[in-house]
């Protein structure tokens, strides 16, 4: 522990306060970006920041997503999919026209999902001034799912999507889950002579479904 | 800390600097492309300074009660199951990593991108310790195969081309000669795939740590931060002491800044908001989490208010960009792993003052660093600070000598300012030479001083003249 009582008085000492000093109140939280979007403004405005940041918006507000899913796996042809624990994901799983695909257990090995073709989860929550996504991993089983294999879809509640950042630190469950992971866009990078290569170490593609 | 060149000879290394052409281009056009991409995000946002504000009052608030906040994120933390360590220098660091790398019978760690890693030459320590530590950010992989440091905070190989990339990768990853931007990316992937699959510990370094929910908030574009801190079976992450913020809701306000700073972005493509190892042994994620806290001399900046704000730094690399200092010499020649102006206030400040005496003198003092820093750091005020301090030296690091031409000629300077009379006479003489100018510019002292800069030629006819005939009429 000697490093730490080290540290700790350094700091101290240089700042002239002792352990027990007292501890002004922090600065007041500012509300910051736009809080009060109707419903229909806020999916408006994801659907854009979104497309801006190279994601694909879908809608699927009848059929759970099925026919955006089915359209998408008919064009991605996967050898396999790696699909979290979501209720909304294993009902499409279930579903006549999606169950012949090789779906992964949502308890895969690290082998199986690095191997997977397409990843899909559920969100749960989304911010409509960034197009972002926002996966809480005490919710779901989606760490990997959503990250390892080159195409990403997400099926998002509606319900789930809010205005800004701020409303969705306040809002994630307590205790924090051990990892809340924001998706803004499908991987990127600007590293070679800053052009754009989209799909570096995460997906190249990245779908929401909205439902 | 890392010396790729001998920092005390950076006016060496800008001269050498100044005639590396291609570098010279790379940097300009990253220069011009994070200039108008900052100006779109930041210029005509209404919110900007607010958000400016905002956030320093709160790194104001957190660096002056830094003890609390420190202890309350190693409280929540350790509730969480994440382990914390504190390291007050950079050995004392590296050895803490050494021994949990070497306790998780690992051989193989997956490094993200860290400043604070390459400030205590980590990968030098595991790499000596017959550990393999794969960077796996695509610019700071590049700059690894290449045996370099960092050449920019955020696209750390911004000064390589795509060719020399493609040239470099095809004798060490076996691509294709002519490979483009893309195939060269993708090589990368696939490449680094197998060495994650394969990686017993993941280290990176962390945005923010937060002391009410012992978090740490790690940003990122291409996933491999994502990878490193969620594929292998230990995480260890190397922070900062200053890195520590109050609360889960002051990040809204860094989340605006940073992103729109570093890259021009509205948000980076990915936020890993991490709170200790997987919760049950099924569960997805690293079975340990360890946190490093690193002094290494951040402590002693806290005593005065004038450097404590460099402890604000978020390190977005914005002042880098604007800087015409670093936009023509790049930035190997400052020999620290921290470039530009920021380096240029930091790194004195963290290693002993005269082997970086230098870097306070490398900057015009324009000003552009501090207009367009996201936590408005005064860095002038802090480079004329640490000038001063190496001018008056101390017991660690005697005074550097100060020329005694220079000297000599400011003494003068004053003797002529201080009266109008004499003043008024010196300018009417050197008027009266004016026909001398060619001939004394190629003379030296001048001539020399001329190498480097355009000499301002003296006006016909001086102000005093221009506004006693202006009045007459």
């Amino acid at each position: 522990m000697k490093s730490r009582e080290v540290i700790l008085g350094a700091v101290c000492s240089h700042l002239r306060r002792t352990p027990d000093s007292d501890v002004a109140a922090p600065p007041p939280v500012p509300a910051l970006g736009r809080v009060d979007l109707p419903a229909a403004g806020r999916l408006e405005q994801f659907a854009q920041r979104l497309r801006d940041v190279g994601g694909t918006f879908h809608l699927g507000l009848d059929d759970g997503g099925l026919a955006a899913v089915t359209g998408l796996l008919a064009r991605l042809a996967p050898r396999s999919i790696a699909a979290s624990d979501a209720r909304a994901v294993q009902a499409l799983r279930q579903h006549a026209q999606l169950a012949p695909y090789a779906w992964l257990p949502a308890a895969a090995t690290h082998e199986q999902l690095f191997a997977a073709d397409v990843g899909i989860t559920g969100a749960q929550w989304a911010i409509a001034e960034t197009g972002t996504l926002v996966l809480d991993s005490a919710q779901e089983r989606h760490r990997l799912a959503s990250l390892l294999p080159p195409v990403h879809i997400a099926l998002l509640p509606v319900s789930r999507l809010l205005c800004s950042m701020g409303e969705v630190l306040k809002t994630l469950d307590r205790p924090l889950p051990c990892a809340a992971t924001f998706v803004t866009g499908p991987s990127r990078t600007a590293d070679i002579e800053l052009k754009l290569i989209v799909g570096v170490h995460g997906p190249r593609e990245l779908h929401v479904v909205v439902v | 800390m890392a010396e790729h060149l001998p920092m005390q000879q950076f006016p060496a290394n800008a001269r050498a600097a100044l005639q590396n052409d291609t570098q010279r281009g790379a940097l300009r056009a990253a220069a011009t492309v994070f200039g108008e991409r900052q100006k779109k995000t930041v210029a005509g946002n209404p919110d900007w300074q607010h958000w400016r504000s905002t956030a320093r009052a709160v790194k104001d608030h957190t660096l002056l009660h830094l003890d609390h906040y420190l202890v309350a994120f190693e409280r929540q933390a350790l509730a969480r199951g994440t382990r914390v360590h504190w390291a007050r220098d950079a050995a004392e660091a590296t050895g803490i990593v050494l021994g949990l790398v070497r306790a998780a019978g690992a051989t193989l760690c997956v490094k993200a991108k860290s400043m604070t890693t390459e400030e205590v030459r980590l990968n030098e320590a595991l790499e000596h310790a017959g550990i393999e530590a794969v960077e796996t950010d695509l610019g700071e992989w590049i700059q690894q195969l290449a045996g370099e440091v960092p050449f920019h905070i955020v696209v750390p190989a911004i000064h390589k081309t795509e060719a020399q990339i493609a040239a470099l990768f095809a004798d060490k990853v076996g691509t294709p000669p002519h490979a483009d931007a893309a195939a060269l990316t993708a090589a990368a992937r696939e490449r680094l795939r197998q060495k994650f699959a394969r990686a017993g510990v993941g280290i990176s370094g962390a945005n923010f740590a937060i002391a009410e929910t012992g978090s740490l908030l790690i940003l990122e574009n291409e996933g491999n931060i994502r990878l490193t801190t969620s594929v292998p079976r230990v995480h260890i992450a190397l922070v900062g002491i200053e890195k520590v913020l109050p609360r889960l809701a002051d990040l809204d306000v860094f989340l605006r800044l940073l992103p729109r700073s570093g890259t021009g972005q509205t948000l980076t493509t990915y936020q890993s908001l991490l709170t200790g190892p997987k919760a049950r042994p099924g569960d997805e994620g690293p079975d340990e989490v360890h946190v490093v806290l690193l002094d290494n001399g951040r402590s002693r900046m806290l005593a005065e208010e004038v450097t404590r704000q460099s402890l604000a730094c978020i390190r977005c690399g914005a002042c880098l960009n604007v800087c015409p200092v670093y936009q023509q010499v790049g930035g190997h020649a400052y020999g620290s792993v921290y470039p530009g102006p920021i380096g240029a206030v930091v790194t004195p400040q963290l290693v002993p003052l005269a082997r970086a005496a230098q870097l306070p003198f490398a900057s015009t003092l324009c000003g552009a660093c501090r207009d367009v820093c996201p936590v408005a750091i005064d860095i002038p005020r802090l480079l004329l600070h640490l000038r001063q301090r190496v001018r008056e030296g101390s017991p660690q690091a005697p005074a550097a000598a100060p020329q005694r031409g220079e000297r000599l000629a400011m003494r003068l300077l004053a003797w002529l300012l201080r009266s109008p009379r004499i003043y008024r006479f010196a300018a009417g003489t050197a008027r009266w030479c004016r026909w001398l100018e060619p001939v004394w510019h190629h003379l030296p002292p001048l001539s020399r001083w001329r190498a480097g800069r355009s000499v301002p030629c003296l006006a016909p006819r001086d102000f005093r003249r221009l506004w006693r005939q202006r009045s007459r009429r």
